[in-house]
């Protein structure tokens, strides 16, 4: 079983501008339990999923969201925290993962099952995690076990999405 | 055996070895790849057979569902309708509703199962024309080790006005006296290119009477690529050329006053 890495320590925003990279940026953001959401959860139908974007607000920061992804025929989903559209964290639902050889950890290693990405500049979002307080019972608990994990309050309104028909259709 | 037919031999092992059978999910029998998605989650193919006996293999929307979580959303996009289009149809392949699918008979099932393989791996690379999703590079890697090492204060992609009148731009100025290029290249070609860039900057300095220190760092990761050959032009111009694993004489020289 693959456990949390590390955690880094958390860096002072003003660091940036002497040359704090992406990784540590992405953390001390995280850490400084600042990120707040108060917006709806509402789906929208894209090419074969449901997809849900919402703003999380940081008062140094812009850029930030939560992406919700559905995958109705598979009943799979992703909920992704963004930084100026850097994937920061993801946690996928179920589907198995190669650990890269540049891992820190358990390089080369096949994992199966829900498991959480997240970025290090050396590695981009190739290497994860299986988080110990995460739940996969449903997609709105693991949406708020997420927010929790990643030190976001949401304050928000949440909404299943909406059902939707198993097949294909065909687009032109 | 020949090197060919030894390399034949294992690497089917091991592309066969890399494959297995998940459990069944949606109805579907789930055949996990080797190949992977730019996150290193491995391509899944679902199958089932239809009540005709051909065979439906589809990705069943994991595809788009990544491109999706990279902002790779094609909607209102025609250049990136038209970058999927040009792949499904050059694989044969379909795609119907964000999926990616083909239909074949038994006899053709290993054919058109690849074609489909290939396509989602070429369309999942779609997600490298997003811009948020780039690794760092190596001056960013210098950047911090810069930051770790407290190797402050420093400029990044300084401009720097001689008194010649040219202006030349430096990856970084260390303190006030230390001026730095890094090298790091994927192929020889691109070192010459690269050693030569650097060259040009530096001599102008040379020109202009600049007094401050010339640093070359090279990436040596590839230390097939940066040869002696390649290098000896930069040692006429630089007061150090410096190897990236060699962390030690790197910090002393740009703490050195």
């Amino acid at each position: 079983m693959l456990t949390h890495p590390t955690k880094r320590t958390s860096i002072p925003h003003d660091m940036r501008k002497m040359g704090l990279q992406l990784e540590a940026l992405i953390d001390s953001i995280i850490d400084s339990g600042k990120l707040k959401s108060d917006e709806r959860v509402i789906w929208k139908w894209r090419e074969g999923h449901w997809k849900a974007t919402l703003k999380v607000e940081h008062p140094e920061q812009s850029g930030v969201e939560l992406v919700i992804i559905m995958l109705p025929l598979l009943s799979r989903f992703s909920v992704q925290l963004n930084y100026q559209g850097t994937p920061a964290r993801r946690f996928c639902s179920n589907s198995p993962h190669t650990m890269p050889h540049d891992c820190l950890e358990h390089p080369g290693e096949r994992l199966f099952g829900y498991h959480k990405h997240r970025w290090s500049d050396q590695t981009g979002d190739e290497c994860c995690y299986v988080p110990d307080d995460m739940s996969v019972i449903s997609i709105e608990q693991a949406f708020y076990d997420f927010c929790s994990e990643c030190g976001i309050i949401f304050d928000g309104v949440w909404s299943d999405p909406p059902p939707t028909q198993i097949g294909f259709e065909t687009i032109a | 055996m020949t090197l060919c037919e030894s390399a034949f031999v294992l690497l089917s092992q091991y592309f066969s070895q890399g494959m297995s059978c998940g459990p069944n999910e949606a109805g579907y029998e789930v055949l996990v790849t080797p190949l992977c998605y730019p996150d290193m989650d491995n391509i899944e193919l679902f199958i089932k057979q239809a009540p005709d006996g051909k065979f439906l293999v589809s990705d069943l929307g994991q595809t788009m569902m990544k491109l999706a979580d990279y902002g790779f959303v094609p909607a209102n996009a025609p250049r990136r309708r038209a970058m999927i289009h040009q792949i499904t149809t050059s694989m044969n392949v379909r795609y119907e509703n964000g999926n990616i699918l083909v239909v074949a008979n038994e006899s053709e099932l290993g054919a058109r199962t690849w074609d489909l393989l290939l396509a989602l791996y070429k369309l999942s690379d779609l997600a490298f024309t997003v811009p948020g999703y780039t690794r760092a590079t190596f001056i960013d890697e210098f950047e911090n080790y810069m930051v770790d090492r407290n190797l402050l204060p420093y400029e990044r992609g300084a401009q720097l006005q001689l008194d010649t009148g040219v202006t030349v731009a430096m990856d970084f100025v260390v303190g006030q006296t230390k001026l730095v290029h890094l090298l790091s290249a994927g192929s020889l070609g691109y070192a010459r290119e690269r050693r030569d860039r650097v060259y040009v900057n530096f001599n102008e300095l040379i020109i202009a009477k600049d007094q401050r220190e010339r640093i070359a760092v090279i990436d040596d990761s590839q230390s097939d690529i940066w040869r002696d050959d390649i290098l000896v032009p930069l040692r006429h111009v630089t007061n150090h050329v410096l190897l990236w694993s060699r962390k030690r004489q790197l910090e002393e020289t740009l703490k050195a006053s």
